[in-house]
């Protein structure tokens, strides 16, 4: 034996992938004994021993013959040369797919400590064919703490654990002769060979099915079960199965199905969906707070606070452009800890300490009057924090005042920053920092107050460096913890004494500024610690929700109005015109063609599923008509809908369906708001913007361009036309299909600055591909975004379908856990306005091939519109405050609030009880 | 000065009947709550069903089976103080031993002589409404005016489909009471509206909804006489929380021309709600109904007939005009947007001012005021503050 062998070996079989207790067992010493590596190599290749659970000879020699042809040591093959190529080590262990799904999970080069790693501790599924989750909560109690292909490979499989929901090695054993008759050799023989052969896996999965139902999968050649795992699944495709129960005869014709019936309506039903989606979404938010991992940051309490005051001097200043005014009643260390940080910060300009000690009773505060250049105020007997502050505001020399909780810590840049939006923008009259624990998580981001005077903190308890807490935005207030303000806008006093003792004061100051057409800003860069000091007294706590609940009745006494006004959120629906006829549908479709030639033919795919749509109030109208529009305006008023985004559609030879707002327009009392969403793609056989079989092409000439943008100008001449801030709300459905978006977004504004406008409200619809791209509406030149669902985060209904329409192949998804999905989507450093859809469907269009929703439910839809609505609230101010529903008279996309047969008025129902449950609190 | 703990606040009453003795007090346990005032309640006869969701959710686990000393607040009505004062002894309670307040209601001008003299019993009373507050002066019994909550929880509403109503109707909304005097809450006045704004428009897409209180005979046989015109829909069938509040925001316009109203509560949740409400310009509801945030219908005031209300002897209530209420309505039958301005300006002074926050201060100050007022705050027997004794 070469000295060379020995030593190859001895470190590759070192690696983390070999197991010790394994090696130990069969060679009867560790590792780091030569003699056993000695022992091991000794056997014939073939008759050493298994070392890992993770490793699988025979199908390591199968799939790589170069080894077998080589005669070489297939693990020591693997460790050396399969691993860094990803070979696969076992049929459960594919290292390609490993990658593909996340593409840092082993690596560069690859780890073989991070694929162990990843498989001992269950950090994702090893293959499309095992998920460790899935296998866990199959187990429930019996489930190990962690490993679980481990378990599933050292025993689970011979015991009768499944592999996956599809696979059922008895089964697979049973149908094929060919197949080994052990349930290891049934799972390896399926992986290598029977999926890709198209075998039943089970009962409830046949491959061939699967692939005559989808054709596309037939013609990439990939295993079905693979494919449903990997792709199908998440698509929503359809597992075709044998019926859990038998039916009489074939499929049921469509014919049976009754139409126009309305939905059965009973409290029970409706109690329980409205139930489950406020759980769904509240232990989706709980389990957003439990995910974050919260950084502490720096910050220090002195660990001897009178040493520290003795150290402590501020810098003389003649005249301050700032003053920190700290009011204090004891917590002498919180106080420290407070100056040292303000001394720490080193603001890039003349500052002073106002400390307004409010005749506390620690002794130890008497040393501040020793601190250099620390002005203070002592007040002879408890005023309370609303007159220390406001007394103390007289020491103050500063063009700015910040007020500074004595429990604060302002973290380096801070004073600065928060100085900066107040020199930037002579508009704003206050600016607040982010304001963390000192653990860490985010206490306050701004905050809202609603119209019953509460206020809500933005990002309470989330990670702070959640994009939508990383843009600086207009807020109505922030907390007075840390809160700096523009002398010149704050008057001669402070805070209103009625609000004395305290609570409540800082949100009447921020009122009093807004009410004043002054902003309140808030400053993300800008960070201070806050302690809170934390009352234990019981009677106190119950004296100061008293207190807080006096303010609040004072607050919504004084601002009522405001508040109500300010807390207003607008909802806007998409709308399609396409329900008139055009000479282009004519030619291209039939005579008389609209969207209800569709509509009305559609018919249920499978048990349970609503079709056909059929209208009801309003008829199977025509949007050239006035009558029409009228009725379709005063429903949407009567539901609080504020108007319509409009498809527009101009292909540079030729606008297309125009006539609706044609009609809009020459009518100035139909009560129709609306702004224009240019639908920016090819029109196409398949209704799906795509390129193949294009009936006419979206052209992007400078000459379509800038009849576009004039039109869009044209139409916001109409007073009735939907602005933000006085400026024009104009979208763009697809955005990345501009061929140069920001030159594109600046000859709009350009356009509409010469036409005498402010300007133009820009916003692009994340549908498509704009969704998670991760895309700032800046680098587009946009002003927003506006989220289309069910765009880009539909979840896949795994239920299994009774399917009535024969070769029916189409998509189905769950409405409420596509709902929770995109509530728990984290928010953005930018501005994106919320949407919600009430359903989707499009069998009217694709009769065999339709993607539909399944449990959508009134009940859902409001609770979803209301969740929308808070984020609304957080993140967006004054006109901004938009929510977009997808869509008013989509009939053909089943995305409709208008009434039908089935539901009648019961998502516009549903929609206005969102709105008005949060028009108090 | 704050109500310390050792003076403990109970409410005692009926808290799961589903009579107007029952939302008044449930509404003062959500209106304390609202001002963290810690409370127990005290359910005196037990007799009602307790099947209501919504009860169970505000009380929780805040009944308490015995009586306790401390501030002890009876929502019970005149003519039952007796029956009330026995069950509470008889429960082991010590009426002397604690500081009772009194919240009766009542519908007419001048409250009855003989049940103002049990109001006597107790220390202090609190009214409902300031015509409540008036009526009680008339027999010489001082008041606080606390008032009531209308606010309504927010959460799951049943639709329009659930009662059968028409969707695209502009819907009329009307409570009364078959085994109450039904002259008083005047639904032949509604009836005699809603004819007329048929007749003026006969191809107006309005419905009037009944809700008739009792299930009994009386209601069924309303049902069966409007039930050929498919433009009145009465609803007959008790109601729970969920059903009544579905119900009110079902509705587009709350109607009430009552003759006489110690507070109107319905007229108040409908506006609450967010719902326009309009009533008879007269008595209780006026505590929240303005001319500029509801529709006020005009009246003139008028004997009350022999019988039509008990103690009816020597009173006055209201009739209203049914063609002002007509008049009022026609505008905003022609544009409802009209009238959900307005709603929407109702709405918002009516949970400003009558929202549980408001009447949870309200509350609070006067148990503060009590407190304020112990010797040795609250460590002993309350000092008595007698109600002044009724004038002859």
């Amino acid at each position: 034996m070469k000295h060379n062998d020995l030593q190859r070996a001895h470190r590759l079989l070192c690696s983390p992938f070999v197991d010790e207790e394994a090696f130990r067992a069969a060679l009867g010493g560790g590792r780091g004994d030569i003699s056993t590596i000695v022992r091991y190599l000794a056997l014939r290749p073939l008759a050493r021993p298994a070392l890992s659970v993770y490793f699988d000879r025979e199908f390591y020699l199968a799939t790589n013959p170069d080894v077998f042809e080589e005669r070489q040591d297939p693990l020591l093959h693997f460790i050396e040369i399969g691993f860094p190529a990803l070979r696969a080590p076992h049929p459960l262990i594919d290292l390609t797919f490993i990658v593909s799904e996340d593409p840092a999970a082993l690596g560069t080069p690859p780890d073989m400590a991070r694929l162990v790693a990843l498989l001992e501790q269950d950090r994702a599924p090893p293959s499309p064919y095992f998920d460790p989750a899935w296998y866990a909560t199959e187990l429930r109690e019996a489930a190990p703490t962690h490993s679980m292909l481990r378990h599933f490979l050292a025993g689970g499989l011979a015991a009768g654990r499944p592999v996956n929901r599809w696979f059922d090695p008895d089964y697979y054993m049973r149908m094929y002769a060919d197949v080994p008759k052990d349930r290891y050799g049934a799972l390896r023989h399926f992986l290598l060979v029977g999926d890709a052969e198209g075998r039943m896996a089970g009962p409830r999965f046949d491959g061939r099915l699967y692939r005559r139902r989808y054709i596309d999968v037939a013609d990439a050649g990939v295993p079905p079960l693979w494919h449903y795992l990997t792709n199908g699944r998440r698509e929503g495709r359809q597992v075709p199965a044998e019926r859990t129960a038998p039916l009489p005869g074939p499929a049921r014709p469509a014919e049976v199905v009754p139409l126009a019936e309305p939905m059965p309506v009973t409290a029970a039903d409706m109690e329980r969906s409205f139930l489950a989606m406020r759980r769904l979404l509240d232990e989706a938010q709980q389990a957003r707070k439990d995910a974050v991992q919260p950084v502490a940051p720096q910050t220090t309490l002195p660990g001897d606070p009178r040493a520290a005051v003795a150290r402590l001097a501020f810098p003389p200043a003649e005249a301050p452009r700032l003053s920190i005014l700290v009011p204090a009643y004891n917590e002498f260390a919180h106080t420290v800890g407070c100056l040292l940080a303000i001394a720490a910060a080193t603001p890039p300009f003349a500052f002073e300490v106002v400390l307004a000690d409010d005749a506390s009773s620690d002794p130890d505060m008497a040393l501040f009057a020793e601190v250099a250049n620390l002005r203070r105020l002592r007040q002879k007997r408890n005023v309370g924090f609303v007159r220390n502050c406001n007394d103390a505001l007289a020491l103050c020399r500063g063009e700015y005042v910040l007020l500074l909780n004595n429990d604060a810590q302002v973290l380096p840049g801070a004073l600065g920053r928060l100085a900066g939006a107040l020199d930037e923008d002579a508009g704003v009259a206050a600016a607040g920092p982010k304001i963390l624990y000192p653990n860490g998580r985010l206490q306050e981001a701004g905050c809202y107050i609603r119209p019953c005077g509460e206020s809500t903190m933005v990002g309470l308890f989330a990670d702070p460096q959640e994009g939508g807490f990383c843009r600086d935005r207009d807020v109505t207030y922030c907390s007075g913890a840390a809160l700096m303000l523009r002398r010149s806008a704050i008057g001669a006093r402070l805070f209103d004494p009625d609000f004395a003792p305290a609570y409540c004061e800082d949100a009447d100051l921020c009122l009093r500024l807004i009410a004043a057409g002054q902003r309140v800003r808030y400053v993300h860069a800008a960070e201070v610690v806050h302690h809170l000091s934390v009352s234990t007294n019981r009677q106190s706590q119950a004296g100061k929700l008293r207190s807080i609940a006096r303010n609040q009745q004072k607050l919504v006494d004084r601002w009522g109005d405001l508040l109500a006004r300010l807390d207003r959120v607008r909802m806007i629906a998409f709308y399609l015109p396409q329900f008139h006829q055009t000479p282009e549908n004519d030619l291209w479709w039939g005579s008389g063609f609209t969207e209800w030639t569709n509509v009305v033919k559609a018919r249920p795919s499978y048990e349970g599923h609503y079709q056909p749509h059929l209208p009801a109030d309003l008829g199977f109208y025509d949007l050239r008509t006035a009558d029409a529009l009228t009725r379709q305006a005063t429903l949407a008023r009567r539901y609080g809908i504020e108007g319509f985004a409009v498809y527009y559609y101009n292909f540079g030879s030729q606008r297309v369906l125009g006539a609706t707002l044609e009609t809009v327009r020459a009518n100035p009392n139909i009560p129709f708001s609306w702004c224009l969403c240019w639908a920016n793609e090819n029109w196409t056989r398949h209704w799906d913007g795509g390129a193949n079989e294009i009936l006419v092409e979206q052209s992007y000439d400078a000459a379509t361009l800038e009849a576009i943008i004039a039109d869009a100008v044209a139409h916001a001449a109409d007073p009735r036309y939907l602005t933000v801030n006085g400026k024009p709300i104009f979208l763009v459905y697809r955005p990345l299909l501009l061929p140069d978006a920001p030159g594109f977004a600046a000859a709009c504004r350009a356009g509409f600055v010469r036409a005498g406008f402010p300007g133009v409200h820009l916003v692009y619809v994340e549908s498509m591909e704009a969704v998670d791209r991760r895309l700032k509406q800046t680098d587009l030149g946009f002003d927003a975004c506006v989220e289309f669902p069910p765009h880009g985060r539909a979840v896949p209904a795994e239920s299994a379908a009774d399917i009535i329409k024969p070769g029916w192949h189409g998509y189905r998804y769950d409405y409420p856990e596509t709902v929770r999905a995109f509530c728990r989507r984290d928010s953005v450093p930018y501005m994106r306005y919320p949407s919600v859809f009430p359903s989707w469907d499009n069998t009217p269009r694709q009769p065999m091939q339709g993607t539909s929703f399944d449990g959508a439910t009134p009940e859902a839809f409001r609770v979803y519109a209301e969740e929308k609505i808070d984020e609304v609230r957080q993140f967006l101010v004054g006109e901004e405050r938009l929510l977009f529903v997808n869509a008013w008279n989509e009939w053909a996309e089943g995305a409709h609030l208008e009434p039908d047969t089935g539901f009648g008025h019961r998502w516009l129902e549903a929609l206005r009880d969102a709105a008005e449950a949060k028009r108090w609190g | 000065m704050a109500v310390p703990d050792s003076l403990p606040v109970t409410f005692i009453g009926h808290p799961f009947a589903p009579i107007g003795m029952g939302e008044q007090l449930r509404s003062h346990l959500a209106a304390a709550s609202a001002a963290h005032v810690e409370w127990g309640v005290l359910d005196i006869f037990r007799y009602a069903q307790r099947g209501d969701a919504a009860h169970h959710d505000l009380i929780g686990d805040r009944e308490i089976a015995r009586p306790r000393g401390g501030i002890r607040i009876f929502h019970v009505n005149g003519d039952e103080v007796d029956r009330v004062l026995d069950a509470f002894a008889a429960r082991g309670g010590d009426f002397a031993g604690g500081y009772n307040i009194i919240v009766p209601a009542w519908e007419l001008p001048l409250y009855p002589k003989q049940w103002a003299a049990r109001l006597t019993k107790f220390d202090e009373v609190w009214a409902l409404s300031a015509f409540v507050q008036e009526s009680l002066a008339t027999a010489g019994v001082m008041s606080h005016l606390v008032g009531q909550s209308v606010e309504v929880k927010p959460g799951l509403l049943l639709p329009r489909r659930f009662f059968a109503i028409r969707e695209s109707a502009f819907v009329l909304l009307h409570f009364f009471d078959l085994t109450s005097y039904a002259a008083r809450k005047n639904p032949f006045g509604v009836l005699d509206l809603f004819g007329r704004l048929r007749r003026a428009a006969p191809f107006l897409d309005i419905q009037l909804v009944l809700k008739v209180k009792d299930g009994e005979q009386d209601g069924a046989d309303w049902a069966e006489a409007l039930g050929s015109d498919p433009l009145v829909r009465v609803i007959s069938t008790p109601l729970d929380s969920l059903g009544v509040r579905s119900l009110i925001a079902a509705a587009d316009c709350f109607v009430s021309l009552h003759r006489a109203e110690g507070f109107g509560r319905g007229l108040g949740e409908a506006m609450a709600m967010g719902r326009l409400a309009l009533g008879t310009a007269w008595s209780g509801n006026l505590d929240f109904m303005t001319e500029s945030n509801a529709l006020l219908v005009r009246q003139t005031q008028v004997q009350v007939p022999a019988d039509a209300y008990p103690h009816w002897q020597g009173q006055t209530w209201a009739e209203p005009d049914i063609d002002h209420a007509a008049a009022l309505l026609a505008p905003v039958l022609r544009d409802p947007a009209r009238g959900r301005m307005r709603a929407l300006r109702g709405q918002a002074e009516v949970l400003r001012r009558h929202g549980n926050r408001a009447v949870g201060l309200r509350i609070l100050d006067r148990l503060d005021a009590i407190a304020a007022a112990l010797p040795g705050r609250g460590r002993t027997a309350p000092r008595r503050r007698r109600v002044a004794a009724p004038t002859a």
